[in-house]
C-alpha cells in the first residue's frame, strides 16, 4: 500500500492521473507513507500524546525522561498548529514552458504547488497563491478551508504560461498583499537576473516571512544533453540561436553553475531556503523541504 | 591533357573528380547545418554566454578541420590524376637543368610499321618532343646502337644542348641488330656522372627484348645494370622505359619460321618451310599466312598462302610458351636461276587488318640456295653415273670421250666440284697427275675415288702416299694403303682380327690425325656402322668378309674419298655388283651435305666453334655489314671459340688457323664455315607478352615503365616527375589524414573534457 502510494511521487507516473487535486492528494499521501507514519502534526505545539520512535523520527523529540524511566525511545507527539500563513508564489512566465521530460516545468510547479497546498491545508495551515509573470497576475488570500484548497487547486489547474519571468517586481507587489509573516514558496526557474531575485528575496526576509526557493529547472536545461546541430528558439522573446551543442555543453554548465551558485550564495546570506530540483525529482522534495522550514520555525 | 605552362595530368578526369570532392567536405558541412533540429528554449541566457565565449575558438576549429579535410581530397585527387610538370614549365619557373642520357633503340624490330609509320620514327618524334621541353641549360647525351650489328652503345652526341641533340636525331638509323641493353645503361650511367642537373635515363623503344624476361640469355647482366644505374651511390637517376609501340597487345605474330633441311638449298628442289603464327592478342583471330620470296629488283614476290582461321588468343601476362599456336607448311621450288641469297619472308595477313602491328606479322629468312654439284667422272662408271645422273642435285660434266686423271688440265678441273674416278687402274694416276689433283683438292675439291680390283694398293701407295715425315706428309693420303699396313686374314675365322699386333706403325699416326675419319653413311653397311666409331673398327670394317672399306681424308679445303678393296680374290667378286653404284650414290650425297656446311644461326645468337687443341688464329669472315673480316688469335684453345657479333643477316665463314699446319707445312688452314642466315622468331626480341612481369619486376628498383600510345600523352610523363609527384601528393595526403584524425581526436576531446 505504502510503495503504491509513493509511486505518485514519481512524476511519470504522476502524469497519468488525471485531476489535479486528486494527484495533489496522492502526492501527499504518497510523501506520508514515507514519513512511516511519523505524523505531519508532530510539529503542532500542544502535547498529545508518546509513540514508539522510528527511525526517520527528529531526534529532538524524544522524550529522554521516558527513556529514563524505561529505556525506550518514545516520541512526543503534540497537537496541531493552525495559525501558519504559507504563500505559494508560481511562476507563470513562458521560459516554465520547457520540458523534455513527462512533466513540463510549469507542470511540475503545478504539481508541487497542488501538493503542498494540500499539505499545509491538511495541517490545518493557511495558504495563499500568488500567480506572477513579469508582473502579478493573479492573488488569492491564504485560507485553511477545503474549499478554499478546491479552489485553490482549480486555479491552479488554469494556469497558463505567457511573458516574461520578473520575480523581483512580482514580489514587490506580492509582498503588500501578505499580511503577517508566514511562510513564501516561491516555485519558479528563476531566469532572472539573480541580483534582482535577491533583493525581493531580502524584502521578504525584512518582513519576517520564511522563504523556500524552489529553483526548477529541466532535465535538459541543467545537462544540456544534446549532441546534433540544433537551432535554440529563446522562449520570453529571446534571440534563435543555431549551435553544435556539444562544443558549448561545457561552457553552458559552468553558467548555469555560476548562476546557481549566486542564487545558492544569496539565499544563504539572506537566511533563505534554496532547494534546486528538476522536472524529474519526485515530487515529495518540494514536500520535505517545506516541512524542513516549517520545522526550523518552531 | 596540359593545362597551360604548368602542370600536365595523365589522369585529368582524376583531377576534375578530386576537385568536385573538395566539395563535399564543405556540403556535408551545410548539409549538417541544414540538417538541424529545433527546441525551443528557456534556458537561453546561459547559451547565449556560453556561445560568446566558445563561439571564437570552435570557429577556428571547425575552420581548421574544413580546411585539412578539403586539402585532403583535393591533394588526393590531384595525386590520382598524376600530375606532372612539364619541362617547359621547369623553365618558367626556373628550375635548374637536367642532364639527360637518351637512348634510342635502333634494333631491328623498330622498323616494325605501326599504322604505316616506323616505330624509330615515332621514338625520334617523341625524343624531339622531349627535347624541345627541356630546359635550354639541360645536357643531353644520345645514345644508340651500333650500325655494326654488335648492338653495343654508339654515343651520338655528348653533353650537348637539347638543340644540338635534336638536330642529331634525324640521321639515326636502324643498326639491324639487337641492343646490347645492358651496356646502354651501363655507358648511359657513365655518361651522367660527367653531367650537371638532375639525372635521367629516357629509353624510346618497342622494349620487345628477350633480355627483359626472365630466361632472356642476358636477362641477369640487363636486370644488374639497371639495379646498378638505379642504386649508384650519389646518382640514381630514374630510368624511363617508354614503349613506343602503343602497347598495341592485339595482334598475331609470325613467331617461327624454319627450313626443314637447313639454310641451304640446291636448285632444282623443293624447300620445306615451316611457319607458326600466335596470337597475342584478345580475340580470335583469322587470316592467311603468305609466303614471299625476293626479288633480284628488292621487291617480294608472293608464292603462297594459306588460310589460317580462328588462331585462340591469349593474355598478354602469358609467356610466350603458353600460347596456342597455329602451324603452317610450304613447300617451296628452288630453281638454278635462285643461285645465291634468296630472301623469303612470312606474312600473316589478317582479314581484318585495323592497325595491327604489321612487322610483327612477319619474318624474314634467308636461304642459300646454291647450283647442283658438278662431278667430273674419269673413267666412265657406266653403273655407278647412272645413279648419279638421277640425282636432283648433282650435275654430271660428261666428256665425248673417257678422259683419265693423268689427262686432267686445270681447265677441266675449273668449275667441277668432285673428281670421280672410278674403278681406278694405278697407271691412269702417275706422280704429276697426282699432284694436281692434290692442288685441286686442297683448294676445295672433292676427290673420289673407287679402288677397283687392279687398284693394289701396294701400286696405289705410290701415287696416292708420298711422303709422311715429321708429323706431315705430301700426296692425297696420309698413309700408305700397302701390306704392310693391312691386316694378315684369318681365313679360318675371318672376323677375328688382332689389331694390337697386326696394325702397322702409321695406324697411329692416322689415330692421332684430326683430318681423317670414316664415314659409315657412305657404305651405308647397317653390320658395321654401330662399331665404326673409331679406327678400329674401322680396320675391322676393311677385310671382314671382303668388303671395300672407306677413307675419307680432309685436305686443306677438300675432301679426298677413297674405297679400297682387299688384295685378294674376294675383291673381284665386288666387280659388277651393285656396290659401286651405292658407294657413289652415297658418297655423292655425303659430299654434297659435307661442303660447304651450312649451319643455321640466330641474328644476335653467338656461335660456339669448337677449336682443336692446336688452334692459334680465327679468321671470321663477316658480311659487311656486320663490320667485315675480322682475325683473332686464339688465347685459351681449350675453350670454345664464341662469336657473339652476329647482329647483321649473312654467311659468316670461320676460319681456324692451325699453329702446326702453319708452321710446319705452310697448308691452308681449316675450315668450318657457319652461316647466320638472319632472324629465328623464337629468339627475337618480340616476346611481348612479359611487359607486366618487366613493369613488376622493376617497380621496386626505381625504374619507371611507362607504356603510352600516344606521344602527347606520354611527354610530360617522360619528362619528368609524374611519379615522384604523385607519390608525393599521396605522401601529404596521408600526413594530412593523420592531422585530421589528431585535430578531429583532440578538439573532440577537449569538448569532451570539459563536458566531464
Amino acid at each position: 500500500m505504502n510503495e503504491n502510494s509513493r509511486k505518485y511521487l514519481d512524476p511519470e507516473v504522476l502524469n497519468s492521473v488525471s485531476g489535479l487535486e486528486l494527484k495533489a492528494r496522492l502526492i501527499v499521501e504518497g510523501f506520508v507513507s514515507g514519513m512511516h507514519r511519523s505524523p505531519f502534526h508532530g510539529f503542532s505545539v500542544e502535547f498529545a500524546e508518546h509513540r514508539e520512535y522510528v527511525p526517520g523520527d527528529d531526534v529532538r523529540f524524544v522524550d529522554w525522561k521516558v527513556f529514563g524511566k524505561s529505556d525506550r525511545y518514545y516520541i512526543k507527539q503534540y497537537e496541531e498548529e493552525t495559525n501558519l500563513r504559507a504563500w505559494l508564489m508560481v511562476d507563470l512566465s513562458e521560459s516554465m514552458e520547457y520540458g523534455s521530460g513527462a512533466l513540463n516545468k510549469i507542470d511540475y510547479a503545478r504539481h508541487a504547488a497542488a501538493a503542498l497546498a494540500y499539505l499545509i491545508t491538511q495541517q490545518q495551515d493557511a495558504v495563499g497563491l500568488c500567480l506572477f509573470g513579469d508582473e502579478v497576475r493573479d492573488v488569492m488570500p491564504a485560507a485553511s478551508s477545503s474549499g478554499h484548497l478546491r479552489v485553490l487547486i482549480n486555479r491552479l489547474e488554469e494556469i497558463k504560461t505567457r511573458g516574461k519571468t520578473n520575480i523581483s517586481s512580482a514580489i514587490n507587489v506580492a509582498s503588500e498583499q501578505i499580511g503577517r509573516r508566514g511562510v513564501v514558496i516561491i516555485l519558479s526557474d528563476l531566469l532572472d537576473s539573480p541580483e534582482r531575485i535577491m533583493d525581493a528575496v531580502q524584502l521578504l526576509r525584512h518582513r519576517s516571512h520564511e522563504v523556500i526557493l524552489f529553483h526548477i529547472l529541466d532535465k535538459d536545461e541543467r545537462t544540456f544533453p544534446f549532441e546534433r546541430m540544433t537551432r535554440f528558439e529563446g522562449l520570453e522573446s529571446m534571440p534563435q540561436v543555431m549551435a553544435d551543442p556539444a562544443a558549448l555543453r561545457a561552457q553552458y554548465i559552468k553558467e548555469l553553475n555560476a548562476f546557481t551558485q549566486r542564487l545558492r550564495r544569496g539565499c544563504l546570506r539572506n537566511g533563505a531556503d534554496f532547494v534546486e530540483i528538476d522536472t524529474s525529482t519526485p515530487l515529495d522534495v518540494a514536500l520535505s523541504s517545506y516541512l524542513a522550514s516549517r520545522g526550523r520555525r518552531r | 591533357m596540359t593545362l597551360p605552362l604548368l602542370f600536365a595530368l595523365a589522369h585529368p578526369g582524376l583531377m576534375w573528380t578530386g576537385l568536385a570532392l573538395v566539395s563535399v567536405p564543405i556540403l556535408i558541412h551545410l548539409f549538417f547545418r541544414r540538417r538541424h533540429r529545433v527546441v525551443r528554449w528557456a534556458a537561453m541566457e546561459f547559451l547565449l554566454a556560453a556561445l560568446r565565449k566558445q563561439k571564437r575558438r570552435m570557429e577556428v576549429e571547425n575552420l581548421i578541420l574544413l580546411l585539412v579535410r578539403i586539402a585532403l581530397i583535393a591533394l588526393l585527387g590531384l595525386a590520382l590524376a598524376r600530375p606532372a610538370v612539364e619541362a617547359s614549365s621547369f623553365n618558367a619557373m626556373g628550375v635548374g637543368a637536367r642532364a639527360v642520357a637518351l637512348v634510342i633503340d635502333t634494333s631491328a624490330s623498330m622498323g616494325a610499321l605501326l599504322n604505316g609509320r616506323p616505330m624509330l620514327d615515332r621514338a625520334r618524334e617523341r625524343a624531339s618532343k622531349t627535347l624541345l621541353d627541356l630546359p635550354e641549360e639541360s645536357r643531353v647525351t644520345l645514345l644508340v646502337s651500333r650500325g655494326d650489328g654488335s648492338g653495343a652503345p654508339q654515343v651520338l652526341v655528348e653533353s650537348a644542348t637539347p638543340a644540338d641533340a635534336r638536330a642529331r636525331l634525324g640521321g639515326i638509323t636502324l643498326a639491324y641488330g639487337p641492343n646490347d641493353l645492358a651496356s646502354v645503361f651501363r655507358l648511359a650511367g657513365r655518361k651522367l656522372k660527367t653531367m650537371r642537373g638532375r639525372a635521367m635515363v629516357l629509353f624510346l623503344s618497342d622494349l620487345q627484348r628477350r633480355d627483359w624476361l626472365p630466361g632472356g640469355a642476358r636477362h641477369d647482366d640487363l636486370h644488374g645494370a639497371l639495379r646498378q644505374l638505379a642504386t649508384d651511390e650519389g646518382q640514381s637517376p630514374p630510368v624511363v622505359l617508354l614503349d613506343v609501340n602503343g602497347g598495341d597487345f592485339n595482334n598475331v605474330v609470325v613467331t617461327d619460321l624454319v627450313i626443314d633441311e637447313g639454310l641451304e638449298a640446291f636448285a632444282p628442289s623443293v624447300l620445306g618451310l615451316s611457319a607458326a603464327v600466335v596470337n597475342f592478342g584478345t580475340a580470335p583471330a583469322s587470316g592467311r599466312i603468305a609466303l614471299f620470296v625476293g626479288r633480284a629488283d628488292g621487291g617480294w614476290e608472293r608464292k603462297q598462302s594459306v588460310e589460317v582461321k580462328d588462331i585462340v588468343p591469349t593474355l598478354a601476362s602469358a609467356t610466350a610458351a603458353e600460347f596456342a599456336r597455329k602451324e603452317v607448311q610450304f613447300h617451296l621450288p628452288i630453281r638454278k636461276e635462285d643461285e645465291g641469297p634468296l630472301p623469303i619472308k612470312v606474312l600473316f595477313e589478317p582479314d581484318s587488318t585495323g592497325d595491327r602491328l604489321e612487322s610483327d606479322n612477319q619474318r624474314f629468312l634467308a636461304i642459300h640456295a646454291r647450283p647442283p654439284v658438278r662431278f667430273l667422272p674419269v673413267r666412265n662408271y657406266e653403273g655407278a653415273l647412272n645413279v648419279l645422273r638421277d640425282m636432283e642435285t648433282i650435275e654430271v660434266i660428261e666428256f665425248e670421250q673417257a678422259i683419265y686423271p693423268n689427262d686432267l688440265s686445270d681447265e677441266d678441273l675449273t668449275g667441277i666440284d668432285v673428281v670421280l674416278w672410278a674403278d681406278a687402274n694405278i697407271h691412269d694416276l702417275d706422280a704429276e697427275g697426282a699432284t694436281k689433283l692434290e692442288k685441286f683438292v686442297r683448294g676445295g675439291g672433292a676427290f673420289l675415288a673407287y679402288l677397283g680390283t687392279e687398284a693394289r694398293p701396294d701400286k696405289v701407295n705410290a701415287a696416292f702416299f708420298k711422303e709422311y715425315r715429321d708429323g706431315s706428309f705430301q700426296g692425297l693420303f696420309p698413309f700408305m694403303l700397302a701390306d704392310g699396313n693391312n691386316m694378315p686374314i684369318d681365313d679360318e675365322n675371318p672376323t677375328h682380327i688382332d689389331i694390337e699386333s697386326a696394325r702397322g706403325p702409321l695406324f697411329r699416326e692416322m689415330a692421332e690425325s684430326p683430318g681423317l675419319f670414316y664415314s659409315p653413311d657412305i657404305i651405308g653397311f647397317r653390320a658395321l656402322r654401330k662399331d665404326t666409331q673409331d679406327l678400329d673398327a674401322y680396320v675391322k670394317a676393311r677385310y671382314v668378309n671382303g668388303e671395300p672399306a672407306v677413307l675419307v681424308h680432309r685436305l686443306g679445303r677438300g675432301l679426298v674419298v677413297a674405297v679400297t678393296t682387299t688384295p685378294d680374290e674376294r675383291a673381284i667378286r665386288l666387280n659388277g655388283s651393285i656396290l659401286p653404284a651405292a658407294f657413289f650414290f652415297n658418297a655423292a650425297h655425303f659430299l654434297v651435305e659435307q661442303d660447304p656446311r651450312l649451319r643455321n644461326v640466330l641474328v644476335g645468337e653467338t656461335i660456339v666453334v669448337s677449336l682443336p687443341p692446336s688452334a692459334k688464329e680465327i679468321i671470321v669472315e663477316q658480311p659487311e655489314r656486320a663490320g667485315g673480316t675480322i682475325r683473332e688469335p686464339i688465347t685459351e684453345p681449350d675453350a670454345p671459340y664464341r662469336l657473339s657479333s652476329t647482329g647483321a643477316p649473312g654467311i659468316y665463314r670461320i676460319a681456324i688457323k692451325s699453329a702446326a699446319a702453319s708452321a710446319t707445312s705452310g697448308l691452308p688452314s681449316e675450315k668450318r664455315h657457319v652461316a647466320a642466315v638472319n632472324l629465328h622468331p623464337s629468339e627475337s626480341d618480340l616476346r611481348r607478352a612479359g611487359a607486366s612481369e618487366l613493369e613488376q619486376a622493376y617497380r621496386a628498383g626505381g625504374v619507371k615503365l611507362m607504356f603510352s600510345s600516344d606521344v602527347e600523352e606520354a611527354l610530360p610523363e617522360a619528362t619528368d616527375t609524374t611519379g615522384e609527384l604523385a607519390r608525393t601528393l599521396l605522401g601529404i595526403v596521408v600526413a594530412l589524414l593523420g592531422v585530421e584524425l589528431f585535430l578531429a581526436w583532440y578538439f573532440g576531446n577537449r569538448r569532451k573534457a570539459g563536458s566531464a
